[in-house]
């Protein structure tokens, strides 16, 4: 009997008690994260802010470039003539020029030195009228090497083989030195141009090259953009409410049709819940130091009727754009990831106090409160979007509509709440000058 | 008393794991009610019980990694929370309470009382026990701890544990039986 007690005993208590129920889990929480509170992400944001701000430098200074020692192919061609008389004036071409041994070479060839015979000329304008354009005789060949103006004139190294070459006739001393010295003003003028023509046929022929230091790359664009935009957020019991945004992208081409886009934007986000709070909003209120909290210790509990987030962070997004037109960037498509630091988040509580015991409400103030720098969400967004690009003379507009799906919870109250709307971008188009510290043309 | 876990348990201890906070939210809500029944059982006040059970909820969060998902949940906290609970009242146990040391009258307890009490009851009951008595009656009748490792846990001879807890179960049978009592004569006025 004793033991059919104690056992009965024991056994109820440990059916109550596997079955105990209590209604304080939310401020058990509540003190338990108090008490051991979530590690602060200032010291990551920092970080993180910087590395953005790094990457986003460095993708707008980044431009690709070219030397010329990788893109000029000398093709050394078969002697056609015999060789002519050497030309003195070689040697202080090289030691003029500034193109490397490249033009030096082409120089030597024989190409170039059956080029510096000459058909007989007029003696009196050989003295009055040392111009390369007088002296040669005109053949299509020949102006396409004298031209040294015309950057995008097509060259070819046959043009040097198809020179005429006349056998030069027996001269007197003083004609063969004023010869020397047309000689090596001529070789002066048609290495600079020759040297023009390379890079003309260069970028005719649109052959890749690596820029020698100091110098830029004609060709790759790095595309440099400014947008400002609106947008509608969307969360779960908020109302969708307008915002605003604007900043700054840039874009690599990776293909033809690829572009890396990355870039950082100001924007304002708004959410308006009403009766329906995000359960982490509630905690916070709770938990915030405020007369709410206070009396919620003491049997009132708070209804809070309506919550205010307005937060005003930057956002970060890293995209891939795909052209879809065989214009380039005429039509495209996006998609990526952003993430978020936030400058300011400030959280309006409107509520009553609702006194359990007497079972009457009671208005009370808002409550606001406020974070900065509180969070860092690296890669919380989906981003989606294609755009329409109308080309202008010296600038594009993109028209984009996008979206932006919550892939977590945004903001120090954890909201998960996505956005929708337009963007108008101004797409700057720069092309790299090339630039040569120290140049020295030969004129 | 093994339970099996189910599949959402086992996917929250899962996400738990992780790190996932808002898992472990979910996680301590779920088993605050069966946490805070334990914490209780030991300790007398409600705010200590509270505490003790948080402390218990942390060293879950930070040893959950090496839980084994295939086994039921609950044991493990048990044990979590009881040992966090004696290491809280560790200090107040040197004291040991020796005035009930008298042997308790044979005292009629019905049983029909018995299956009568709620947890309210029970923990008042319980309020009554010395400290020692309270803790030896928790861990071997309640949480299945054997008089060896009461004593080891306890710092305790066995044979105490043995007297201790014959002591707590008179004076809870007693304290039944008074209850009882008081309640059939406000019956009978």
């Amino acid at each position: 009997m004793k033991e059919s007690v104690d056992n009965k005993l024991k056994e109820h208590i440990i059916a109550v008690f596997n079955n105990y129920d209590d209604n304080g889990a939310e401020l058990g929480w509540l003190e338990l994260r108090k008490k051991h509170p979530r590690k602060s992400g200032k010291r990551i944001l920092f970080w993180w802010s910087s590395a953005a701000a790094v990457l986003a430098m460095a993708l707008f200074f980044y431009k690709p470039q070219e030397t010329l020692q990788d893109t000029v192919k000398i093709q050394k061609t078969k002697p056609q003539t015999p060789a002519g008389p050497e030309n003195k004036g070689s040697d202080r071409f090289q030691n003029k020029t500034d193109a490397g041994s490249d033009v030096s070479e082409l120089i030597k060839s024989p190409a170039i030195a059956s080029a510096r015979q000459y058909s007989k000329v007029n003696t009196a304008e050989q003295h009055a009228d040392i111009r390369q354009d007088r002296t040669l005789p005109m053949t299509p060949a020949t102006a396409s090497v004298n031209e040294n103006s015309h950057r995008e004139q097509a060259f070819s190294e046959d043009n040097i083989q198809a020179v005429v070459i006349e056998n030069a006739p027996a001269q007197t001393e003083a004609i063969s030195r004023q010869q020397a010295v047309t000689d090596t003003i001529l070789m002066d003028k048609k290495a600079n141009t020759l040297k023009e023509n390379q890079l003309a046929g260069v970028l005719v022929e649109k052959r890749k090259e690596q820029p020698a230091a100091g110098e830029i790359s004609h060709n790759k664009k790095v595309e440099l953009t400014f947008f400002a935009g609106a947008f509608l957020n969307y969360a779960e019991g908020s109302n969708n409410s307008m915002n605003m945004g604007a900043g700054v992208s840039s874009g690599i081409p990776l293909t033809k049709r690829f572009t890396l886009v990355a870039g950082i934007a100001l924007a304002k986000n708004k959410l308006i819940f009403k009766n329906e709070l995000p359960n982490t909003s509630y905690l916070a209120f709770v938990a915030s130091d405020n007369k709410a909290a206070s009396s919620f210790f003491a049997g009132n509990v708070p209804q809070i009727s309506k919550l205010e987030a307005s937060l005003l962070n930057l956002d970060i997004p890293v995209n891939i754009k795909y052209s879809l037109s065989r214009k380039p960037n005429r039509v495209f498509v996006s998609a990526g990831l952003s993430s978020f630091a936030y400058l300011n988040e400030a959280y309006r509580y409107s509520y009553n106090n609702m006194n359990n015991r007497t079972n009457t409400f009671a208005s009370s103030d808002d409550q606001v409160i406020n974070e900065s720098f509180g969070k860092f969400d690296l890669a919380q967004t989906l981003n989606f979007s294609f755009g329409l690009t109308h080309t202008g003379k010296a600038q594009n507009i993109i028209v984009e509509p996008f979206i932006k799906y919550p892939l977590g919870t945004l903001g120090s109250q954890d909201i998960r709440f996505g956005s929708a709307g337009l963007n108008l971008k101004l797409n700057i188009n720069q092309a790299a000058k090339s630039l040569k510290p120290g140049s020295s043309t030969v004129k | 008393m093994q339970d099996t876990p189910c599949d959402s348990e086992r996917q929250l201890i899962q996400n738990c794991k992780k790190g996932d906070i808002s898992s472990q939210e979910r996680l301590y809500k779920h088993f605050y009610g069966y946490a805070m029944g334990v914490g209780l059982r030991y300790i007398y006040n409600r705010e200590d019980a509270l505490e003790v059970v948080n402390d218990s909820f942390i060293k879950v969060f930070n040893s959950i990694t090496t839980f084994n998902s295939d086994n039921s949940f609950k044991p493990w906290l048990r044990r979590i929370i009881v040992n966090t609970a004696i290491d809280r009242r560790r200090k107040d146990l040197k004291h040991l309470y020796h005035a009930d040391l008298e042997e308790a009258g044979q005292i009629e307890s019905s049983v029909h009382i018995i299956e009568h009490l709620t947890a309210q009851d029970i923990l008042k009951l319980l309020d009554q026990l010395p400290e020692i008595q309270r803790m030896v009656f928790n861990l071997y009748e309640l949480d299945g701890y054997s008089h060896d490792e009461v004593g080891k846990t306890l710092n305790i001879p066995v044979s105490s544990s043995r007297t201790y807890l014959m002591r707590a179960k008179e004076r809870l049978k007693k304290a039944i039986s008074l209850q009882n009592q008081i309640t059939y004569e406000r019956v009978s006025r």
